[in-house]
């Protein structure tokens, strides 16, 4: 069963000058299943980011339309997907905890039942005992933690997720990854990352769409027929290489592509 | 270790209170009482103000009519800063008299303020609020417009929007901006607010600080201005206070 459904969507933004417009998106059509994990890749700045904002309803599409579980995303109100920024966007005057009870408040939840709920996805992404502790106070992958509790405690239908681990070093992004993965299948969540990461996208995805063109649009998709969970021995399986090279060739195809970095921003 | 901090820091203080008193000490009574005083010489002549003269009530007076100029002064100057950092138009409308008011000096038209609106309450209302509000307006707006995008970016993902949004995230954000406009805010205003009394010859402290520094009477002069400073020290310590529990994370950075 479909739950995204992202048609014909475009969009273009004004040049900085003022004087004409740069199209980022044409065209971009895809559909994500209920529980399923999708990864979108591209190069850095091929609208990756602009296109999973579009989906959270923060930008419009210029065209086309996106629905999450069967409703129009129009705005950011009352949203159906929650998003896991790249560079956390945690609020520093908030404790963890009111920082994961931000979406609850928005939904007019009571104190309590906030808390509440609040409790169980601390204790989900392993953040007992720093409920008190404000942003500063926790390291980048605590930080990130506490950015997935907070969209996860919305119950959203589909979690978004941009380029969530590449604020945060190779040590704790591998375990980021592994819990996260962990977390989204135990709650059966429907996710969409983004990511520039091959490896990356391949460990955690049931299908991967390679992003790229000027401007964008879906240019291949992949099925990871790989078993989960997918250690070392899996990774490094015959078919887990192949593809990794067909995702290689397809990234350095896309005529913008430029070799890059992991963890570059 | 944030006691052995807290304790150090209250030492170099007294080290620093006692330091000071004593070279003042040292100092006033090397100099002819005409000229300058002493600590002790001050706290006598205090002890004179509080028993033989209205000082008390004059004091009461003035932080009140300053309490009540800050606040005015305070609501408008966050709410309008936010407005204008919310609407280019409004911006664009009131930047220039902004910036023009912003440093006009308003205790110099207090003779003024007098002939229109009469001596008294009101009209050291007026000054108190004309010399706090630009600086807090102005900080209040640069807070806004500094504030790190995200910020409201994130609010907006998680269902915020419209005044819930400014509440939940854009006043919090901005929060350490208006925390140092109230501040400067405090400053401007009560020294506004003091001038202004001797200037329209408001029989109160600053007036008296004046009549008493005329007269070479130095101790209940320099008694008065303490006074005021103490008066002064308490507000800001107050706020730091508030800006503590209300930003931590910037109380930190800034090392309290």
């Amino acid at each position: 069963m479909e739950k995204v459904k992202v048609e014909h969507v475009s969009k273009s933004f004004t040049r900085s000058d003022g004087k004409g417009k740069t199209a980022v998106l044409e065209d971009v059509t895809f559909t994500v299943d209920d529980g399923e994990i999708a990864s979108i890749i591209g190069p850095t700045g091929c609208g990756k980011s602009t296109l999973l904002r579009i989906m959270a309803g923060i930008a419009p599409p210029d065209s086309g339309r996106i629905t999450v579980g069967g409703k129009e995303v129009v705005s950011s109100a009352n949203p159906a997907s929650a998003i896991v920024f790249q560079a956390f966007n945690l609020f520093p005057w908030r404790t963890a905890q009111k920082n994961i009870e931000f979406g609850l408040e928005a939904k007019g939840l009571p104190p309590a039942e906030r808390e509440k709920a609040a409790q169980h996805f601390i204790d989900l992404v392993g953040l007992k005992g720093y409920e008190k502790y404000h942003p500063h106070e926790l390291s980048g992958g605590m930080q990130q933690r506490v950015g997935l509790a907070r969209a996860l405690a919305i119950e959203p239908e589909v979690i978004l997720l941009d380029e969530p681990f590449s604020s945060v070093d190779m040590l704790t992004r591998e375990s980021l990854q592994h819990e996260v993965l962990q977390i989204l299948k135990k709650t059966k969540k429907t996710a969409v990352f983004v990511t520039h990461n091959i490896d990356e996208a391949i460990f955690l995805s049931h299908r991967i769409l390679s992003l790229g063109g000027k401007p964008a649009t879906i240019k291949e998709v992949f099925d990871v027929d790989l078993p989960y969970p997918r250690d070392d021995g899996v990774m490094v399986s015959q078919k887990a290489l192949t593809l990794k090279s067909d995702l290689k060739r397809a990234l350095l195809s896309s005529p913008q592509a430029q070799p890059e970095e992991a963890g570059a921003a | 270790m944030v006691i052995q901090l807290l304790s150090y820091k209250w030492l170099v203080r007294i080290v620093s209170v006692v330091a000071f008193l004593v070279l003042w000490q040292l100092i006033g009574q090397s100099v002819d009482v005409t000229l300058f005083s002493t600590p002790i010489l001050v706290v006598g002549a205090f002890s004179n103000l509080v028993t033989q003269t209205a000082f008390l009530t004059d004091l009461l007076t003035t932080i009140r009519d300053f309490a009540i100029g800050f606040t005015i002064a305070a609501v408008l100057g966050i709410s309008v800063g936010i407005a204008m950092a919310r609407w280019q138009t409004l911006e664009v409308a009131f930047d220039p008299y902004v910036s023009a008011l912003y440093s006009t000096p308003y205790v110099a038209l207090a003779p003024l303020f007098v002939i229109w609106l009469g001596i008294g309450l009101v009209e050291q209302l007026v000054v108190v609020i004309l010399s706090s509000v630009f600086v807090i307006l102005l900080n209040t707006f640069a807070g806004v417009k500094n504030m790190n995008k995200s910020y409201v970016e994130t609010g907006r993902a998680f269902g915020f929007s419209g005044f819930k949004l400014y509440r939940k995230v854009v006043v919090p954000g901005a929060l350490p901006y208006i925390i140092t406009g109230l501040r400067l805010g405090i400053g401007r205003g009560f020294v506004g607010m003091i001038v202004a009394e001797l200037l329209v010859r408001l029989d109160r402290l600053g007036f008296l600080m004046v009549y008493y520094s005329e007269l070479l009477e130095v101790a209940p002069g320099l008694a008065i201005a303490v006074t005021l400073g103490l008066i002064g020290l308490l507000m800001t310590e107050a706020l730091k206070k508030v800006e503590t529990r209300l930003s931590p994370w910037r109380s930190s950075a800034t090392g309290g």
